[in-house]
């Protein structure tokens, strides 16, 4: 993770119109921030196209930045809001009925039997038919690797609530790795 | 069952922390509790490895995702490049701050000492305004939202020498900038794939062609630059 006072720094530097250090906070964030929201919406072209947005909003707003949070946290928070209201639009939000169906439904691959016999490969796909719900809060600590309070902030929800539905997102997962043939031996 | 309305007892309130144990982004308190938990509890060392697990499979599932186009940020400086100039609107901004600071110094009614401060102050608003004036002039960049005839400085800029390089993980802006500084370059593009910015070398004052020995200095500060490729 970068240093959040390196990125603070930016931000003041970019409401000053400074070009550069908007190319460096971009060389930063840019690829966890494609990656987070591509996990949202599912559309290689949609997220790029939200990334875009979220730096130039930053662009025109850095000034208004107040440091409360990790740039990082911000940047996320940004990127949320405009991926859900691009959802919302499609009517996307919500249970993603079709890829937990996609998993019960190939069973009968050969190729797929021989991956459920690698856990680790098993596991990667069960975290793809989890709901986008569940699959944000799973990125949101463990690959973007934020906080219960930074989670809470960029979800706009309680930090008991952060915690609760991280720990149902896991037991869907046990669930769906047991239909997989795997048993993780938790919950 | 509601999210917010779980009864929990102490193993499940431990396991709700253990995410948080294993990235390392927990309070003080709470990993000490995880640990507290897990000496009276050896066998709880299973659950922490399948959050260690879930760690390690949710950064396979998103590092597969790849990465943004090259294009992207392209795109991102095309579009400021084709809004109205901030910059210079603020600097025109400043300056009527200025004269407005200026006529207050004759017309308030303040003491000496605070007087003398505001025109200190203005003077170094002066200073700064003259050096950002220096910079663009200098730069010739699109920023700067000037024009150049043909042949001028910004066509020899674009046969200057170019290189493309990548900035060590910890090098701050300021770091950057000095590097840059000190071998006559300036970022023209960037990052594209793989982190790198493309530079362009100013044309050195003899019109000799030194980008290799330019280049060679950019590497030697090492714990600044990761690499350097030179280009055109």
């Amino acid at each position: 993770m970068t240093s959040s006072a390196d990125d603070a720094d930016l931000l003041q530097r970019i409401a000053r119109q400074d070009q550069l250090a908007l190319r460096t906070l971009i060389g930063r964030h840019h690829v966890r921030l494609y990656r987070f929201l591509l996990r949202l919406v599912r559309d290689e072209a949609m997220a790029e196209e939200l990334a875009n947005e979220v730096f130039m909003e930053v662009w025109r707003n850095a000034g208004r930045y107040e440091g409360r949070s990790q740039v990082g946290t911000w940047l996320l928070s940004i990127a949320r809001n405009r991926a859900i209201s691009r959802l919302r639009k499609r009517r996307e939000l919500g249970w993603d009925e079709d890829a937990a169906a996609e998993i019960a439904d190939e069973d009968d691959d050969p190729e797929v039997t021989t991956q459920k016999r690698d856990k680790a490969a098993a596991l990667r796909r069960c975290l793809e038919g989890l709901t986008v719900e569940h699959r944000e809060i799973i990125d949101l600590v463990y690959y973007q690797e934020r906080s219960v309070s930074e989670v809470a902030e960029i979800v706009g929800i309680p930090e008991n609530t952060v915690k609760t539905r991280l720990y149902y997102a896991r037991k869907k997962l046990s669930e769906l790795m047991l239909v997989q043939g795997v048993d993780r031996g938790w919950p | 069952m509601n999210e917010e309305m779980m009864q929990l007892n102490e193993r499940e309130e431990i396991e709700m922390l253990v995410p948080f144990y294993v990235t390392g982004r927990i309070s003080t308190s709470d990993a000490l509790r995880v640990e507290t938990y897990l000496k009276q509890n050896p066998d709880f060392a299973e659950h922490i490895e399948l959050a260690r697990d879930e760690r390690a499979a949710t950064a396979a599932v998103n590092e597969a995702l790849g990465f943004p186009s090259a294009r992207a940020t392209d795109r991102i400086f095309e579009q400021i490049a084709s809004e109205p100039q901030p910059l210079l609107s603020r600097t025109l901004k400043e300056s009527r701050g200025l004269l407005a600071t200026v006529r207050d110094f004759f017309t308030a009614p303040s003491p000496v000492a605070v007087r003398y401060a505001a025109m200190a102050a203005a003077a170094v608003v002066l200073l700064q305004a003259a050096i950002v004036g220096t910079l663009m002039t200098r730069s010739g960049g699109p920023e700067t939202g000037g024009f150049e005839v043909a042949g001028g400085p910004k066509e020899q800029a674009a046969n200057a020498p170019s290189a493309l390089v990548a900035f060590q993980d910890g090098a701050t802006l300021a770091d950057m900038t000095r590097a840059l500084k000190d071998v006559g370059a300036t970022i023209v593009e960037g990052p594209v794939q793989g982190g790198f910015y493309r530079i362009r070398f100013a044309p050195s004052k003899s019109g000799a062609e030194d980008a290799p020995t330019r280049i060679a200095a950019l590497k030697a500060q090492q714990n600044i630059v990761k690499t350097v490729l030179p280009s055109r």
